[in-house]
C-alpha cells in the first residue's frame, strides 16, 4: 500500500476514536438526563386500565402525591374511612383526606354503593388541595393532575392460576392480557400455566363450572361476588408506566424513608451546607500555603517535604481519605458519622487542588508590582494582602470552584464520616447524607432505581454548572 | 505604626502561612501513621504470605481466614483491561489534539475531556449498572456484574487523565524535529509514530502511569458494577472484589482482626499508591 494512503487512513483513524470522547461524554449526560427526566415504573395491579369510558366524576389529587391511578376497591375503601394516608397506594406518608363536591356526591355515592352516614367526608373543599387529599367532582380540579379510575376486573378460574410444577400464573403482562382478551390465546400453556383451553365466561358460576375461563366483569359486580366464600383467582396485570421523574416537587420535597419516597430538598441544603463549610476549612489554608510556597520558601528540605506532601495527598484515592476520617475525626475526637467530619475529610482531600492552582496564579503575579511595593516601604505581608492576593484572585476563585466541583461529587470519602441523616443538620456533629451520597444509598440499599437517577441529573446538572465556570475563568486568564 | 509592630506582625504571619503549608505534609504523615498503626495488628495472627497470597477471605467463618489474594488479583486485572481499552482511544485523542487539531472542533473536544474529568464517579457508576452492565449481560452472557463492566466504566473514567497529560508532553515535543522530519518527506503519519510519539514517551508512560492510579483507587464506580463477590477471578467475566471494594464493603461491619485486615488491605492500597506516584516523579 502506498504510504500516503496508510497515512491517510491512519490519520482518519485518529480522528474518528478522537471523536469517541464526545461521544461518550453526549451518551453519558443523555441517558442520564433521559433517565432523569422520564421514569419507566413497572407496576402490579389486580385490575386492568380502564378500558370504558363514561366515568361519572373526575378524581384529582395534588401533583407531588405521586399518585397516578386507583381502583375501585381503594377508592371505596378510602370513602369509607379504612385508609388513614395515601402510603398504601403511593408511598406518600400525608394523613388522607378525601373532598367530595355536592353536585357530584350523589353520583359518586351510587356508584360506590355507598350510603351518606358510611362516607367520611369534608365540606368545604380547600382553594389548593394539600399533598394527601384526593378530590371528586365533575369537573377537573384546576392545576392539579388527574387520577385514572380502573373498573374492570379480570377473574379467573382457580384450576388456572393453580400450581403448573411451581409456577403459578398469577401474573401476566399487559401485552399477553391484551391477546387474552382478544381471543388470540388458545390454552394456558402459552402463558405458562397447565394446558387448560382459554374459554370466556359470562359469570361467576359459569367460571366455577367451566374449566380454563376466564371473565370480565364491573367492579360492582365483582365486589359482591369476592365476597362469596370460593372466589375465583385474580389474575395480576404487569403495567409498564412512564411518567415525569424529576420535578419540582421533588427537588424540594423532603425525603421520606431513605429516598424511596419523597424529594431531595434537605439533601440539596446539605450539600450546600458541606460545600461551605469545607471551603470555610480549605480556603484559608490552602491559599496560605500556596502564599508560602511562592512567597517565602526557599530551595532546601522543608520545601521539598511541603511540596511532597502535595503530591502524595492529590494522589491518594478518596477511599484512604475516608478511612483516616473514620479513624481521626468520626473515632479519635468522636464527633460520631456527622457533617463536621465529613467537612474535614473532604477538606484535606481538596486542598491540593486549591494549593495548586492558586500557586500557578500567584506565580503569574507580575514581579514589577512586588518590587514596586517592596519599594514604597510595604512589609513582605502588606504586599502579599495588598498586591499578590488581589492580582491573583482569578486563580484562586478558580481553584476554589474546582474544589466546589470536587467536593459536591465525592462518595468513597464520606460513606464512613458523614452517616446518612436525611433531615437538614441541627448542628455540626448532626449526620446528614448529601447528594453524591444520597445516590449511592438509594442504589444500594434498592430503594428506587428512578429516584436516584433524578438525583443523579441534579448532581450532574450542578457539576456541569461548576465546572464550566471553572473552565471559563481559567481560559480567560490564560488570553 | 512602629517599625517593631511591622515586624512582629510580618514574623507571626510567615510562621502561620508556614504552619498551613505544612497541613499536606502532616496529613500525609498522620494518615501513613494511623493506616499501618491500624493495619500491622493483622499480621500477629494472619502470617504476612497468608495474607497477600491465601485467596481464602472468610472472615465470618469459625476459623476466620484473611487472604486478599483475589482482590490483589482483580485489582490487577480490572486495571490492566480499563488501560487496555482507554489507552487507543486517549492516545488517538491526545494527537488529534496536538497535531490536527484546529478551531472549533478541537475546542469542542477540549470542553467535553474537562467536562467528562469532572462527572463525579458515582455517575459513572450508575451509568454502568443501567448501560455497561446490561450490554455485558446481553454480549458475553453471564449476569453482567463482572470485572469487565468494572474495567469498561473505569475506562471511560481515565480517559481525561491520560488525554491531558499525553497531549501536554505532545506538544512539547520541540517544533524543529516536527519540521525536519516533514523535510526529509515523512508522511503525517510517520512523522507522529516515528518521532513525536518516541519524543514524548516520557510524558505519556506518566499519564499512563497516573491512570493507573486512578483506576486502582477509585471505589464506588466499581463497587456498583463489579459484583462484588470475594472470590477468585476466572475471568473477566466473572464477579469480583477489588482492594477499595473489599475495604468498602466489609467496613461497616468489621471488628477486632478483621478491622485490622481491612486496614491492611488499604496498606496495601496505599503503599501501591505511593510506588506509582515515585515512579511518575522519576520520569518527569
Amino acid at each position: 500500500m502506498n504510504r500516503n494512503t496508510t497515512s491517510r487512513l491512519a490519520v482518519c483513524c485518529v480522528r474518528i476514536l478522537s471523536a469517541t470522547t464526545i461521544i461518550l461524554l453526549v451518551a453519558i449526560i443523555g441517558y442520564i438526563a433521559f433517565r432523569g427526566l422520564w421514569k419507566r415504573e413497572r407496576y402490579v395491579s389486580d385490575v386492568l386500565p380502564s378500558f370504558s369510558a363514561g366515568q361519572q366524576f373526575v378524581l384529582s389529587s395534588p401533583r407531588e402525591s405521586g399518585l397516578e391511578h386507583l381502583s375501585w376497591f381503594a377508592l371505596r375503601e378510602m370513602a369509607m374511612g379504612k385508609v388513614p394516608n395515601l402510603r398504601s397506594v403511593t408511598g406518600v406518608n400525608e394523613p388522607f383526606s378525601l373532598y367530595v363536591t355536592d353536585d357530584s356526591l350523589p353520583a359518586f355515592l351510587a356508584a360506590m354503593d355507598l350510603t351518606q352516614t358510611q362516607l367520611v367526608r369534608r365540606t368545604t373543599l380547600p382553594l389548593r388541595p394539600e399533598n394527601g387529599s384526593l378530590v371528586v367532582s365533575l369537573e377537573a380540579v384546576p392545576h392539579e393532575r388527574n387520577v385514572r379510575l380502573e373498573d374492570k376486573v379480570l377473574a379467573v378460574d382457580t384450576v388456572v392460576a393453580a400450581l403448573n410444577g411451581n409456577r403459578r400464573i398469577s401474573l401476566v403482562a399487559n401485552e399477553d392480557l391484551k391477546r387474552l382478551l382478544a381471543g388470540n390465546l388458545r390454552s394456558w400453556k402459552e402463558l405458562g400455566g397447565p394446558d387448560l383451553p382459554v374459554v370466556e365466561a359470562a359469570d361467576e358460576r359459569e367460571l366455577q363450572t367451566v374449566r380454563g375461563s376466564w371473565m370480565v366483569m364491573d367492579a360492582k359486580r365483582w365486589r359482591q361476588l369476592s365476597g362469596s366464600d370460593n372466589a375465583p383467582a385474580k389474575l395480576d396485570v404487569e403495567g409498564l408506566q412512564e411518567s415525569r421523574n424529576l420535578s419540582w416537587g421533588y427537588l424540594t420535597g423532603r425525603t421520606v424513608e431513605s429516598g424511596k419516597y419523597g424529594g431531595i430538598g434537605t439533601i440539596v441544603v446539605n450539600t450546600f451546607f458541606l460545600v461551605l463549610f469545607t471551603m470555610l476549612a480549605a480556603m484559608p489554608v490552602g491559599v496560605a500555603a500556596a502564599l508560602w510556597l511562592v512567597e517565602y520558601a526557599k530551595d532546601g528540605l522543608p520545601k521539598r517535604c511541603i511540596q511532597s506532601g502535595i503530591d502524595i495527598l492529590s494522589a491518594l484515592p478518596s477511599i484512604i481519605f475516608g478511612l483516616f476520617g473514620l479513624l481521626v475525626f468520626v473515632q479519635l475526637c468522636h464527633w460520631s458519622f456527622s457533617l463536621l467530619s465529613g467537612t474535614l475529610t473532604v477538606s484535606l482531600m481538596v486542598l491540593p487542588t486549591i494549593i495548586r492552582t492558586s500557586e500557578e496564579a500567584m506565580r503569574e503575579v507580575n514581579p514589577n508590582l512586588l518590587e514596586a511595593s517592596l519599594a514604597l516601604g510595604a512589609t513582605k505581608m502588606e504586599t502579599i494582602f495588598r498586591v499578590v492576593l488581589p492580582a491573583s484572585r482569578r486563580g484562586i476563585v478558580t481553584g476554589m470552584i474546582l474544589a466546589i466541583g470536587r467536593t459536591v461529587g465525592e462518595t468513597a470519602a464520606l460513606i464512613y464520616t458523614i452517616g446518612s441523616g436525611t433531615d437538614v443538620p441541627k448542628s455540626l456533629t448532626s449526620s446528614c447524607r448529601v447528594l453524591a451520597m444520597h445516590i449511592y444509598l438509594t442504589i444500594t440499599e434498592g430503594q428506587s432505581t428512578d429516584k436516584a437517577f433524578a438525583s443523579a441529573l441534579v448532581l450532574v446538572l450542578l457539576v456541569l454548572v461548576i465546572n464550566s465556570a471553572a473552565n471559563r475563568l481559567i481560559h480567560q486568564r490564560r488570553h | 505604626m512602629g517599625y517593631r509592630s511591622r515586624l512582629h506582625r510580618e514574623q507571626t504571619g510567615r510562621c502561620l502561612l508556614l504552619a498551613c503549608s505544612a497541613v499536606c505534609f502532616c496529613t500525609v504523615v498522620l494518615i501513613t501513621i494511623f493506616i499501618f498503626a491500624q493495619g500491622i495488628p493483622v499480621f500477629k495472627k494472619v502470617p504476612l504470605g497468608a495474607f497477600l497470597f491465601s485467596t481464602n477471605w472468610s472472615p465470618s467463618d469459625a476459623e476466620p481466614h484473611y487472604g486478599v489474594f483475589s482482590f490483589i488479583v482483580a485489582s490487577i486485572v480490572v486495571t490492566t483491561l480499563s488501560l487496555l481499552f482507554a489507552t487507543p482511544i486517549a492516545i488517538s485523542t491526545a494527537i488529534y489534539l496536538a497535531v490536527f487539531a484546529k478551531g472549533r472542533k478541537a475546542a469542542i473536544i477540549r470542553q467535553s475531556i474537562e467536562l467528562l474529568a469532572g462527572i463525579p464517579s458515582i455517575i459513572f457508576g450508575l451509568f454502568g449498572i443501567a448501560v455497561i452492565v446490561p450490554f455485558v449481560r446481553t454480549a458475553f452472557g453471564g449476569n453482567g456484574y463482572s470485572l469487565l463492566s468494572a474495567s469498561l466504566v473505569l475506562a471511560i473514567m481515565i480517559l481525561p487523565t491520560i488525554i491531558n497529560i499525553s497531549e501536554v508532553s505532545l506538544c512539547a515535543v520541540p517544533a524543529e524535529l516536527k519540521e525536519a522530519s516533514i523535510a526529509l518527506g515523512a508522511t503525517d503519519w510517520q512523522t507522529i509514530t516515528r518521532v513525536m510519539l518516541p519524543a514524548a514517551r516520557g510524558g505519556i508512560t506518566a499519564s499512563l502511569v497516573m491512570a493507573l492510579g486512578r483506576a486502582i483507587g477509585e471505589t464506588t464506580a466499581v463497587l456498583l458494577v463489579g459484583g462484588n463477590a470475594p472470590l477468585f477471578p476466572e475471568s473477566p467475566l466473572s464477579m469480583g472484589r477489588t482492594l477499595t471494594m473489599n475495604i468498602v464493603t466489609d467496613m461497616s461491619y468489621a471488628e477486632g482482626v478483621h478491622m485490622s485486615a481491612l486496614f491492611a488491605t488499604a496498606m496495601l492500597l496505599f503503599c501501591f499508591i505511593l510506588v506509582l506516584n515515585l515512579l511518575v516523579r522519576r520520569k518527569s
